[in-house]
């Protein structure tokens, strides 16, 4: 009897519904309704995007589908300022992720490393943080970099600079405030790859004639691979679309994609082309994911 | 390989305290011992994975204590096999290869031999996790000969093997350290392993060097009471011991029991003063009748019968001491003696050993 069978038809649906009811609800029907918003025009009506759905069953629906176009689309891709945002965003995302891997990969390997007793202090303060509001802690920065904030005023009162740096507002408060606030979800799954592997691999390395550096090199990085994928994804996607640090730490001159989403939406009521930005930014962000797949897949090939 | 003296201390434990050992070239030695027994210690500190806390380790005549792993000219086989997962079973043999900076094409070469030697031609391109569990042991033992190291250290090789499969690894294993002519040191804690695969045993016995010897030393002479109980079955008669008639004779008074041993001793002056004798299964004769003319003669009642196949053994309640004796089990033998039967017993004058405990 093939362990498929030794389960209940009923018995599978039943665990397998909670899941996809809330995928369908909560990712299915809300993106469906956003693609479609991104088909329509923009109306000064309420809700201020037309066509709108006026009876008439199928007919009506087929005449509201006959109506939809692409030309928010076309305008997004023809507009330089949507392209550049676009840009500016998986940029800034790009150097996050690497800035976010440099300093979290020797964390996460301290942290795999440390005595047993002392492992859950240092999980525990990786996620302390999250106990304040994301929001909080963002400007709470602000009090931080600013003109006379903690950092300017420590330098100036050593001696090392003479005038106030000006950090908040740049794109350099941008990456702070990702690297501070991403840390977390860039360590975690680099720790947990890094604490479940074999120590008598690198034994077994030290043994073959390998120095220590080079069993990292050879043996730790490479198994850790699966760890630093799911850190980077976690951390480039919600990076390209993150409009809270960009907006509150940033200088207006950094047009981020997800600050581009919000002043349609709620500056210029653009719904239609807010949603198709949406769109955009999540065909955008599959990319990297299938990418980061097909490598993670191909990178184990290779070390055969 | 010499050992000289060599202590490891974890805190106030001491796992290994003052071991010597010399290691002969191209011998077999088996350091065996009970889980806890620092067998396994010695054997990472011999590797280089653990740092004596007292004593020297020479290879050649040199000092390697202070070396690190990767300079000492052994290899080791794990337990746990640790092979890379993420290499293939030729990537894995090629290891230690590529670190010496052989040429690319000699690697080549030695790792085909290597799979050869194990008759894993086939699986090279394989990864570890779609061998199965032999397979892997002889991976993990074509990566550790790879270099042609003078020394092979094998923790628990057969541990992770079933029974069957364990018995053919030992047989293939003893023939390869031969053919080979390398040293080979295993630790284990299986002692049919021990004495099938080994020229010498080093029964190791908290943290100390208990005895040292050939198998049939080992287990015929064993030197503490811990030895004999460790290897093989036993039993202990506690009593005390008095000079007897002859030059090597002892009479040894069972304690709470009717009953005076003759014992022959090699070392009379030091068997005086030892408070147990031991006797092997083996070396015990049983007899449903009274005997005339047997040394030794014991009545008692057979308490219980373990049947073993090729043998039973029979515990025989004597005056309350629980003595183990086995019966080879022939075919067509005529089957007299059951539980709660009456038997003699007789065990010969120098198959009596007095130990320290």
């Amino acid at each position: 009897m093939s362990r498929r069978d030794s389960y209940g038809r009923a018995t599978r649906w039943a665990v397998l519904a909670p899941p996809v009811v809330f995928l369908v609800a909560l990712f299915v029907i809300p993106f469906l309704l956003i693609a479609r918003i991104s088909l329509s025009h923009s109306v000064r009506a309420q809700p201020p995007y037309a066509p709108q759905y006026e009876g008439g069953g199928v007919a009506g629906a087929w005449r509201l589908i006959g109506e939809l176009d692409l030309e928010n689309y076309a305008t997004i891709l023809s507009d330089d300022l949507y392209l550049s945002a676009f840009l500016t965003s998986l940029r800034i995302a790009g150097i996050a992720t690497l800035l976010l891997l440099l300093i979290g990969y020797p964390m996460a390997y301290g942290m795999a490393r440390a005595r047993a007793s002392l492992r859950p202090i240092l999980l525990a303060l990786m996620i302390v943080p999250f106990w304040t509001s994301f929001l909080i802690r963002i400007y709470a920065w602000i009090g931080i970099l600013k003109a006379d904030g903690l950092i300017n005023q420590a330098l100036l009162a050593l001696g090392l600079i003479g005038a106030p740096l000006e950090i908040l507002n740049t794109e350099a408060a941008i990456f702070i405030g990702v690297v501070y606030a991403y840390l977390p979800f860039m360590v975690l799954p680099i720790y947990a790859v890094l604490a479940a592997q074999d120590r008598a691999l690198l034994e077994a390395a030290a043994d073959l004639g390998a120095p220590p550096w080079l069993s990292f090199w050879l043996v730790t990085v490479p198994l850790s691979f699966p760890g630093v994928a799911a850190g980077c994804l976690l951390v480039f996607i919600p990076c390209v679309g993150e409009f809270v640090i960009p907006d509150l730490l940033g200088g207006s001159e950094t047009l981020m994609i997800g600050r581009q989403l919000w002043s349609e939406f709620f500056g210029n009521r653009d719904w239609p082309t807010a949603s198709a930005i949406a769109v955009l930014m999540v065909i955008v962000l599959i990319i990297p994911f299938l990418l980061l797949r097909r490598l993670e897949s191909r990178g184990e090939e290779a070390l055969r | 390989m010499r050992i000289a003296a060599v202590s490891k201390r974890f805190g106030p434990v001491a796992a290994v305290e003052r071991v010597d050992l010399d290691i002969r070239d191209g011998e077999f030695l088996c350091l065996l011992g009970p889980s806890g027994c620092g067998k396994t210690t010695l054997l990472r500190m011999l590797a280089g994975f653990e740092r004596p806390s007292g004593g020297r380790i020479f290879l050649d005549g040199r000092d390697i204590t202070d070396e690190p792993p990767h300079r000492r000219p052994l290899n080791m086989m794990f337990q746990s096999y640790a092979l890379f997962p993420h290499m293939s079973v030729a990537g894995n043999i090629a290891f230690g290869l590529k670190r010496e900076g052989m040429p690319r094409a000699a690697i080549a070469k030695r790792v085909a031999e290597m799979l050869a030697l194990v008759r894993l031609d086939a699986m090279a391109e394989r990864r570890p996790h779609q061998l199965s569990g032999g397979q892997r042991q002889r991976v993990a033992l074509a990566r550790a000969l790879a270099k042609h190291p003078r020394l092979l250290l094998l923790d628990e090789p057969m541990a992770a093997l079933d029974r069957k499969l364990r018995e053919e690894t030992q047989i293939e294993l003893k023939a390869l350290q031969a053919r080979l002519g390398l040293t080979f040191i295993t630790v284990t804690h299986d002692q049919t392993e021990a004495m099938s695969m080994a020229d010498r045993i080093a029964v190791m016995h908290g943290g100390r060097l208990a005895q040292l010897g050939a198998p049939h030393e080992v287990y015929e002479r064993p030197a503490t009471l811990a030895v004999a109980r460790f290897i093989g079955d036993a039993t202990v008669f506690e009593g005390a011991a008095r000079a007897g008639a002859g030059r090597d004779d002892v009479s040894f008074a069972v304690d709470g029991a009717p009953l005076v041993l003759d014992i022959r001793a090699t070392d009379r002056d030091a068997a005086l003063a030892r408070r147990r004798a031991v006797a092997r299964p083996e070396n015990i004769a049983l007899f449903s009748r009274r005997p005339e003319g047997q040394p030794n003669l014991m009545q008692g009642r057979v308490a219980q019968i373990l049947y073993r196949g090729e043998a039973r053994l029979l515990i025989v309640d004597v005056h309350g001491v629980q003595v183990r004796v086995t019966q080879p089990n022939r075919a067509g033998a005529k089957e007299d003696v059951q539980t709660g039967s009456t038997v003699w017993l007789s065990i010969a004058p120098d198959a009596l050993l007095l130990l320290p405990d």
